[in-house]
């Protein structure tokens, strides 16, 4: 009798300590901002002659999660980002599933490539996308390169199959510089 | 206790434009009917049993001891006859519940002279209304209108998971599978305004995925479609003027289509904006449709829909007046 | 040769002398070790029986928080991402970890105790299959812990469970807690079947087999037929989110609504699954209360076996919205009013039984009259949504949700509770206090309809399901509140029974063997049995066993004492046949769990888990398995 309270107490403090071990998803995106007028230029993290430091710079609400990942992944659809780098293939644009990453890896890079966008055809999208969708863009852009681990993501999408199931990926070494 | 009772017996006359025993058109009608006799029928089967099992269990026996076949012969008679009698009910329930659907099948089988295509996304409605003249067409969101008594067409499908268009005044609920568009009709026998809903688990807002039908007599329906069908004017105001530019500039254009306006919109991603105004409600029947309830909806959304795909917007003042006011003017 | 191992027969020894050896030769080791390699299935029940309420009490728990946040428009408790878990949670945790296995334990303590055996069919497999059960469970609930609980529901339809739209491994932790429950209910369905096919207690006739012991022997069959489907499409789920196949993805020739086809035609069964065992309850409580052999047998029995079969022809009524051709919808209006006609025998011939007999009215005789008081309204409003045009409109509201409730409350929950009160002194040898009992079932009574007949009213009123709030202008808020105030007191008559339970068991043990006089053979044991069950195993000559011969005077003799043994039958009429040693305590079943559930939670992750996991499982496959010269 008195193990069976113990035990069930014992439950009880279990969860209560797995209470705060939560995998917390936000689905209730963080606040973003209304762009009016125009942006000042921000200067890049990019030196010439080497690599940036990869994961220089990740803002307080960047978060690589699978519910992120998944958002990106809609957001890559609705905001027509297939209509120039296809389903990660490219195509107008580069690639995003090879390991050649032109401006940087890092989701601070990729966000500034999105936001501000890149030489050579590439908009700049930061009054145009909500900064949730920019983070959440940059979460799948990074999955689409192998560079999140593949317990995050799906492997594949309700659609027609366009490339290799995603968590089935080896993971890839970011190489910067331009396409060869 | 009283406050109960009352609450029990008036309970389903609260809720009279979401009953589904307050029919409002004939599909519904038929359903209705056979609701009842269901229900009439099931209930007196149900007392009669408890009333059976209690006199069984509460009447004075005799102890263990058996008094020969006769009794045995009587109680296999009783059982027989209460096997018949249910046999019989659930054969009446069978013949009505296949007439019913008859009834229902014909009603869908009527000519329609109007197409409206529906599709559900997570978690709103985007109804297209279908015309042989390509510009008499148009897109609304989460407000269907009928004609009163005129059977329309609705082709259903889903963007994104499984949803199901219910509006129970009018008829019975189509589950919108992905991969199994429905192809159903639907006619309004009585003028007014009844909810519809979202009746299949779609995700974090399943709850907050209404629509209103609108039932209207034909000439006041043919007002509505050719207005709806007239792109956006550009506003008359300085006011609306610069909250036309914030929106086609900003990120609301990304997503909303306004016909009409500068705004870039891929259709499809959030509900269709050009006759805004002309809405009772918003958000998918959410929020009522007034100058106060759209500013806050535009300022924080997560605050009434959390999880939805739309983000906080923080404005200033100026700016949010401005923006209202352009919305504001889309009638 | 050991000279000293004894292998002593029954036949060379005194009564008291068989009895002190035999309860040596049956009983597990001491300790945790003995605990846990323990082969008994009273002790394996027990365990059962303790998780399945711990369950019951998490699932009540969220059950609770589900009715506060809907007690009142617009409440802001609970946001939409925990609500959508907890809803889940408490359909999982109530349908897969409370109600089957709870059924599964009562059948795995006395299925054996009725047909007159000492053990049942494969001891070690039915240790596995308790372990497997307790580790799955436990997974889910972790996960829901840390906020990764399932999310899309309890019968967890694509595509919102599927890989784009149910991100994380949420929907991948279901999935794989189905491969848990199905494994641990297809080895006790296994070990049932062949317990009531070949360890009879010999004369045990098919038509002298007590009707618990048919219920559940067709509830194993029922699960045999069933669980390949689940089986199948939670792995076909997995594999969509795991490894890109498409088995539920249009766009690649594959189908969302093949995902409701194989799910439902596990589904409906698995109600009568939890269902037909409660029927067995109900109706060895009214032969007793009844003091008489029960009416009608034969009806009863047949009945049983077909509820059984037409459970399987009933699928698509859990589809009628889904567009399906009409003419198919009719056949399973057809087929869904149809199986009324077996319960509804059932239930006369309980009423014949009852109908000049001298009942003495005690609580479990009440839980039987809650069961009609209940289950009848549950099942026919189930009869009214058989009607497609009827289920059309209410599917998918709060009418099915009220229903569902009554049908397991009063179908499945009353008779189980009115079956602890009948079998308590014989599982802990002490009584459950009548009074206690009272106040429990008017409680129960009171708080299960006022919580859910508003719901059958709220369906009508055009409140959907799985909303986690609603506007104050539905005018749904007032039958929310009564609602959520007997979903309150429901819950206090819970704790009312757990404080019956607790009281009872810090007494003394003072039960006899056969406290109600009750005629079927688990009460020719003592209260609690023997390691052993029966000290001789009895000769049967009558379905009502202990009303024929109190004393069983007519009995097998002729096995060992000192080592383990049982007695197998044959045929129709359980002629003795053979001899068959009884495998001894192991650990190779908890080890095989553990390698088991280690497999399957790496699964989750890595497709690779399930190569390099299955070694291990080998492993503990070949050490249970190895070949020894006693077992």
């Amino acid at each position: 009798m008195a193990r069976l309270i113990i035990a069930l107490l014992a439950l009880v403090c279990i969860g209560l300590g797995l209470s705060l071990l939560r995998i917390e998803r936000d689905y209730r995106p963080p606040p973003g901002t209304l762009q009016t007028g125009a942006q000042s230029a921000s200067v890049s993290e990019l030196h010439p002659g080497g690599s940036t430091r990869e994961g220089a710079f990740a803002p307080p609400h960047y978060r690589e999660t699978a519910a992120t990942i998944s958002d990106g992944e809609s957001a890559y659809e609705n905001f027509n980002c297939s209509g120039c780098h296809h389903h990660g293939g490219g195509g107008i644009g580069p690639a995003l599933m090879d390991d050649t990453w032109m401006y940087g890896s890092s989701p601070n890079e990729i966000y500034k490539s999105i936001a501000e966008g890149r030489p050579n055809g590439m908009p700049a999208f930061h009054d145009k996308i909500p900064e949730t969708a920019l983070w959440n863009l940059v979460a799948y852009v990074r999955a689409l390169g192998a560079l999140v681990p593949s317990v995050k993501l799906p492997a594949r999408d309700d659609h027609l199959q366009s490339a290799p199931p995603l968590s089935l990926q080896d993971p890839v070494q970011p190489v910067t510089g331009r396409a060869p | 206790m009283k406050f109960w009772a009352v609450a029990l017996v008036g309970a389903p006359a609260r809720s009279p434009d979401r009953s589904m025993f307050s029919p409002a058109g004939p599909a519904a009608e038929a359903i209705a009917r056979l609701g009842w006799w269901l229900t009439a029928v099931c209930l007196a089967v149900a007392v009669v049993s408890i009333c059976l099992f209690l006199m069984a269990l509460l009447r004075r026996g005799t102890a263990r001891g058996e008094d020969g076949g006769r009794k045995e012969r009587l109680k296999t008679r009783w059982v027989a006859l209460g096997l018949v009698v249910t046999v019989l009910i659930l054969s009446g329930f069978v013949s009505a519940s296949f007439l019913t659907d008859r009834t229902l099948s014909q009603l869908g089988q009527q000519a329609a002279a109007i197409d409206v295509e529906i599709i559900a996304h997570q978690w709103w409605w985007e109804i297209r209304y279908l015309d042989p003249t390509p510009s008499a067409g148009f897109v609304t969101a989460n407000e269907l209108h009928l004609p009163q008594g005129e059977p329309v067409s609705l082709r259903l499908s889903s963007d994104d998971v499984i949803h199901s268009l219910w509006i129970p005044n009018l008829d019975r609920k189509w589950d919108i599978i992905p991969g199994h568009p429905q192809s159903v009709e639907l006619t309004a026998r009585q003028v007014g305004l009844w909810h519809g809903r979202c009746a299949e688990f779609c995700g974090y807002q399943h709850a907050h995925m209404d629509f209103i039908a609108i039932v209207e007599p034909r000439a006041a329906f043919d007002r509505w479609r050719v207005r709806q069908a007239v792109a956006a004017q550009a506003p008359d105001s300085a006011l609306g003027r610069r909250g036309a530019a914030i929106f086609a500039q900003s990120f609301c254009g990304t997503c909303h289509v306004v016909r009409g306006s500068d705004a870039p919109g891929y259709s499809g991603t959030a509900p269709d904006l050009t006759h805004l105004a002309s809405r009772t409600t918003l958000a998918a029947g959410a929020l009522p449709n007034r100058r106060d309830t759209l500013a806050a909806w535009i300022a924080d959304p997560q605050h009434f829909k959390p999880g939805t795909k739309m983000t906080v917007n923080t404005l200033s003042p100026a700016d949010a007046s401005a923006l209202v006011s352009y919305l504001e003017s889309l009638q | 040769m050991n000279e000293t191992v004894k292998d002593r027969y029954d036949t060379d020894l005194s009564d008291h002398e068989i009895t002190v050896a035999l309860k040596k030769t049956w009983s597990d080791r001491p300790g945790l070790w003995g605990w846990l390699c323990s082969v008994d299935h009273k002790s394996i029940a027990r365990r059962y029986l303790i998780t399945a309420c711990v369950f019951l009490g998490l699932g009540g728990i969220l059950s609770l928080l589900i009715r506060i946040q809907l007690a009142a428009p617009d409440k802001a408790a609970l946001g939409p991402d925990a609500y959508n878990q907890i809803f889940t949670m408490h359909g999982t945790t109530m349908m897969f970890l409370f109600a089957v296995p709870v059924m599964e334990a009562i059948g795995v303590y006395i299925v054996p105790l009725m047909v007159g055996s000492r053990i049942i069919a494969f001891p070690r497999l039915n240790a596995f299959s308790y372990w497997v059960y307790l580790f799955g469970g436990t997974m889910v609930w972790v996960a829901f812990l840390l906020n990764v609980g399932p999310d899309a529901g309890w019968f967890s339809y694509v595509p919102l469970a599927g890989p784009e739209y149910g991100a994380g491994k949420r929907s991948d932790f279901w999935a794989q807690l189905i491969t848990f429950t199905e494994i641990s209910a297809l080895a006790v369905a296994v070990e049932i079947i062949v317990t009531v096919f070949k360890f009879r207690a010999p004369g045990m006739s098919l038509n002298r087999i007590p009707i618990f012991v048919w219920a559940m022997l067709v509830t194993s069959f029922c699960i045999i037929f069933a669980m390949p489907s689940i089986v199948v499409c939670s792995s076909m789920l997995i594999s969509d989110r795991l490894i890109g196949t498409h088995f539920f993805n249009p766009a690649e020739g594959g189908d969302a609504l093949l995902w409701q086809h194989l799910f439902w035609f596990f589904g409906h069964p698995e109600v009568y699954i939890i269902f037909l065992p409660a029927v067995g309850m109900a109706a060895t409580i009214v032969e007793n209360a009844a003091r008489r052999p029960i009416f009608g047998y034969p009806l009863i029995v047949l009945s049983l076996i077909s509820i059984g079969f037409l459970s399987f022809g009933l699928w698509v009524h859990h589809m009628f919205a889904a567009g399906l051709p009409r003419i198919g919808n009719s056949f399973f209006t057809a087929s869904s009013m149809a199986i009324t006609i077996p319960t509804g025998a059932q239930l006369f011939c309980w009423i014949a039984t009852l109908w000049d007999a001298k009942v003495r009215v005690s609580t479990s005789v009440l839980f039987v009259a809650g069961f009609f008081l209940i289950f009848v309204l549950g099942g026919l409003t189930g009869v009214m949504i058989a009607a497609v045009p009827f289920d059309q409109q209410v599917t998918d509201t709060y009418f099915i949700v009220g229903h569902i409730h009554y049908v397991l409350l009063g179908g499945a929950v009353a008779p189980l509770l009115g079956a602890v009160y009948h079998w308590f002194p014989k599982f802990t040898g002490r009584f459950l206090d009548e009074r206690l009992g009272r106040w429990h079932f008017w409680c129960y009574l009171l708080g299960t309809n006022l919580a859910f007949a508003p719901m059958l009213l709220l369906g009508v009123m055009g409140m959907t399901r799985r909303i986690y709030t609603y506007s104050k202008d539905t005018g749904w808020g007032d039958l929310n509140a009564l609602s959520s105030f007997g979903a309150g007191l429901l819950a206090f008559s819970f704790l009312l029974f757990a404080l019956n339970v607790l009281r009872s068991l810090r007494g003394r043990r003072s039960a006899p063997a056969n406290p109600w006089d009750a005629p079927t053979l688990e009460w020719a044991c003592e209260s609690p049995p023997e390691p052993h069950n029966f000290d001789f195993i009895p000769l049967v000559s009558s379905r009502v066993p202990l009303w024929q011969d109190r004393e069983l005077a007519r009995k097998v003799t002729g096995l060992h004492v000192d080592s383990k043994e049982v007695l197998i039958t044959r045929g129709s009429d359980a002629r003795a046949d053979l001899r068959e040693p009884v495998p001894a305590p192991s650990i190779w079943p908890f080890i095989a769990s553990i390698a088991t559930t280690v497999m399957l939670i790496g699964s989750i992750f890595k497709p690779s888990a399930l190569l390099w996991g299955s070694l291990p499982v080998g492993a503990a496959l070949i050490g249970w398995l190895y070949p020894r010269e006693r077992p």
